[in-house]
């Protein structure tokens, strides 16, 4: 792909994510913000992609958008919140939340174009930066210094115990 | 070419778009879709910064995994909240 080409497709794939997350956050019905942060979390395994992270966006399709949307309509259908939901409120809450929200784009936004980033090589025209899965593997189970045995383990252990809360917390009498 | 700072550009657009719908929606459900938004802007920072300013290092992509099943695991337990006090109260509003 070139480049020009491959320039425009993440500008698409930017200007969309950004315009479904609004989406996501304003409409009124939970269906439709719920499928509106699908295509966000399918955004974002696309600028993951772009990165050359081929592992991360293959998790993130499967745990955010197999896993987590799924149970969020579970949720849905479950509370059944969908039926009576949104008064949003205009309040003085509206406000503060602009206000917020506008101030911290800005400031952000100001020290990140201030700042002048230092890097040489650009992994788009440095071409194959795709990391080797075997590579990956050893990072995962070694235990040398920058190697992540302890914390997979205590992931883990974290899972188990959701999967006992979740059941424990939302079963039924 | 992408610049580094676009993505930049982008991810904090996400998060603080997650915030302005933490801050107003009413339903809890709702406030859990924003915060997937912000942990995800979060997680696509660890990876640009990761790439463009370490590349030969890996700390990066692993905190971004790390933080997808953390983020997981937290949805399951919030949802199972929600439902339990959807059953106890009769209302998930907040």
């Amino acid at each position: 792909m070139s480049s020009i080409v491959s320039f425009m497709v993440f500008v698409l794939l930017g200007v969309i994510s950004i315009i479904l997350s609004m989406l996501a956050v304003l409409s009124r019905n939970l269906f439709r913000s719920i499928t509106y942060l699908f295509l966000v979390l399918l955004c974002t395994a696309g600028f993951y992609l772009f990165l050359n992270y081929h592992f991360l966006a293959a998790i993130q399709i499967s745990v955010y958008v197999g896993g987590v949307v799924i149970l969020f309509i579970f949720a849905v259908f479950l509370t059944d919140s969908n039926v009576k939901a949104f008064k949003r409120n205009r309040s003085i809450k509206c406000i503060i939340a602009t206000v917020i929200t506008l101030s911290g784009v800005l400031v952000t936004s100001f020290a990140l174009l201030n700042h002048q980033f230092i890097y040489t090589n650009n992994c788009m025209i440095e071409g194959d930066m795709e990391i080797d899965m075997k590579l990956i593997g050893k990072y995962l189970i070694g235990v040398e210094k920058y190697q992540y045995f302890l914390p997979f383990e205590v992931l883990s252990l974290l899972l188990f115990v959701c999967i006992i809360g979740g059941i424990l917390i939302a079963k039924s009498e | 070419m992408i610049k580094m700072e676009y993505y930049l550009i982008i991810s904090t657009l996400m998060f603080f778009i997650g915030i302005y719908g933490f801050i107003t929606r009413k339903n809890m459900i709702a406030v859990l879709v924003s915060l997937e938004l912000m942990l995800n802007a979060v997680e696509i920072n660890f990876a640009v910064f990761n790439r463009y300013l370490f590349p030969n290092q890996f700390e990066g992509m692993f905190f971004t995994f790390f933080g997808i099943v953390i983020t997981a695991s937290e949805t399951v337990v919030a949802l199972a909240i929600i439902i339990n006090a959807y059953r106890t109260i009769g209302n998930i509003e907040i």
